[in-house]
């Protein structure tokens, strides 16, 4: 083994572009190993090495689209600091699951000096491809949603930033589970962004 | 290597063993996850355990006034036990509570009982639905409609779908309640059915559309080796039957309404053959043996009348012995092959009979003196 290593340098809008990606496929990922969406309205796609599914759904693109831009947006201004990703039974709107992404940001500056990371990109692909994997063998120990369910996407944000959230956002409250199993899963780090992922779901025991 | 994450292995143990872990409906607790995944109980000692602790239930349960309580409890404790199944275990544990408190007047429309059931039914290997057909004859939940709607979804899932809707039906006919539940199950289920049909429709299209693709490929492929172009553009046929293969494989109906190819036609080099067309005209399975080797066009025709094409066939089929072709090609008459074949095997009578008397030198002098009017008693 050798001394030397690739590293790259990243900036703060180019680890936002990196995380916001992630959650893109993440989410997907969610919808359609929680059988959210019908398994047929999605596609296959290659990201991380991995055969990721996202879905097809124009409604849904329609929703996660904007929400997703707004989320990279944040992420670049340092001001996101959790997103979260609730499960819902659609009769009694009883919160079921809950994935939770907790986003820290390292003291960096979005110009100039003090500006970049070194991280190489693999690596930082490949500490995605290790939580997308988790997620996806998360069906091990979940319950089976045996119910038509409906999911929400909850983003937790520093008090400053709430000036320009687009119009057509709500205030929502925390939709926590009362006595949840909480599994916590890996994390990855982008050098400036570090997501720590979990999931709190019900055991029905 | 100050990149490399600093999350121990141990806290992920599940991620590799998942594949062994076998999902519940109702999920699992990690930490009981990593409490079976750590220990080490071996087969011997698992099955001592279970019967360990059923004897244990079935003591408290005999004196307790809720005894099902206890063996729900009974029922969580192997499930977490043993993440990796242990299912027929599990069916037999479970055949002896239901045995006992299957037909109990206090259990009968007790949902709970409902939890045992799908337990019987998930550890059962396929047989969901006789679990719950069990349970019905029995009397047990006749009138939940819950769990009516479990037994029409294992008939569901096993692709019965008319028996699932007679579930349904059965389940009116004995008033399970609540009858909304009853209702937007059944729902549920035509809906996923519906959809079901319209994807198999989809992929009998998708698999149709296919079908057709590969016959207009076919349609346009170019005639290769014996294949006979047919058309303008000397494509193969699609269709290649006996009686509409022709010689050397080309199409050609037996009619003659459709002609062979001309001669200059760059598509096939094989015109020997069609000299004489008429000739193959008698039989249906011309093609078959156009096909396979020489010697049915031999017994198909006969050899004294078409000797000379059936000469001629043999080199260009690549089928004939080798031995034989190189003494009929060169010689002229049958009379003189033979005679090649005596003067061959004299000398070597004539030489061994020889040898009893004299050497091979000797011999040869005489043999030259003989030929050549000379007599020994000069030479000597």
């Amino acid at each position: 083994m050798t001394d030397t290593k690739t590293r790259g340098s990243i900036s703060l809008k180019g680890s936002a572009t990196l995380v916001q990606e992630f959650f893109n496929f993440g989410i997907n990922s969610i919808l359609y190993q929680r059988g959210i969406y019908p398994a047929d309205s999605f596609r296959r796609e290659k990201k991380y090495g991995l055969t990721l599914l996202v879905s097809t759904n124009p409604k849904l693109e329609e929703f996660l689209n904007p929400l997703l831009k707004q989320v990279e947006s944040f992420l670049a201004r340092k001001a996101l600091k959790k997103l979260v990703v609730v499960i819902q039974e659609v009769k009694t709107k009883e919160v079921i699951e809950r994935w939770e992404f907790k986003i820290e940001t390292e003291d960096v500056n979005e110009e100039g000096e003090n500006s970049t990371r070194q991280k190489d990109e693999k690596k930082i692909r490949q500490e995605m491809a290790d939580v997308i994997r988790q997620i996806t063998a998360s069906v091990t120990f979940l319950p089976l949603l045996e119910t038509a369910c409906l999911f929400d996407v909850l983003i937790y944000t520093k008090r400053d930033a709430t000036a320009d959230t687009p119009a057509d956002w709500t205030d929502s409250g925390a939709c926590l589970i009362k006595d949840a199993e909480q599994v916590q899963l890996r994390s990855f780090s982008t050098a400036i962004h570090n997501v720590h992922t979990a999931v709190q779901y019900k055991p029905d025991l | 290597m100050g990149d490399e994450p600093t999350t121990t292995q141990p806290d992920y143990e599940w991620e590799i063993c998942r594949e062994n872990i076998r999902p519940l409906r109702s999920g699992r607790r990690m930490a009981a996850i990593k409490e079976a995944l750590s220990s080490t109980t071996s087969a011997k000692n698992y099955q001592d355990r279970v019967k360990e602790k059923f004897e244990e239930v079935s003591g408290s349960a005999a004196e307790s006034a809720d005894p099902i309580e206890l063996w729900l409890e009974f029922i969580r404790w192997f499930d977490e036990s043993f993440p990796f199944g242990r299912q027929k275990l599990f069916y037999e544990y479970l055949w002896k509570i239901v045995l006992q408190y299957g037909t109990d007047e206090r259990y009968l429309n007790d949902e709970r009982m409902l939890r045992i059931w799908d337990k019987m039914a998930e550890n059962s290997l396929g047989n969901g639905w006789k679990v719950y057909q069990h349970a019905n004859t029995i009397g047990s939940l006749k009138t939940s409609a819950i769990f009516y709607a479990k037994w029409a979804k294992c008939f569901e899932y096993a692709g019965l779908i008319t028996e699932a809707r007679k579930v349904f039906q059965r389940a009116r006919a004995n008033c399970a309640t609540p009858i909304n539940l009853l209702n937007d199950e059944e729902n549920a289920m035509e809906m996923r059915e519906i959809r079901r049909v319209i994807e198999e429709r989809a992929n009998d299209s998708w698999q149709q559309d296919t079908d057709d693709m590969v016959i207009d490929e076919d349609d346009k492929r170019i005639a290769l080796t014996r294949l006979q172009g047919f058309g303008e553009e000397r494509h193969a046929p699609i269709v290649r039957q006996p009686h509409l293969v022709g010689e050397g494989g080309s199409l050609r109906i037996r009619d003659g309404q459709l002609k062979k190819a001309s001669c200059s036609a760059p598509a096939n080099g094989f015109q020997i053959f069609t000299e004489k067309e008429n000739e193959y005209e008698q039989s249906f399975l011309q093609g078959v043996y156009e096909m396979n080797t020489h010697i049915e066009h031999i017994h198909l025709i006969n050899p004294e009348e078409h000797k000379e094409d059936v000469l001629r066939r043999v080199p260009i089929k690549k089928n004939s012995a080798p031995q034989s072709a190189g003494f009929t090609i060169y010689d002229e008459s049958a009379d003189e092959n033979t005679r090649t074949t005596k003067t061959v095997a004299k000398p070597k009578l004539m030489l061994i009979k020889s040898m009893r008397e004299h050497s091979i030198e000797e011999v040869r002098c005489q043999k030259y003196f003989e030929a050549n009017g000379i007599s020994d008693e000069k030479i000597y």
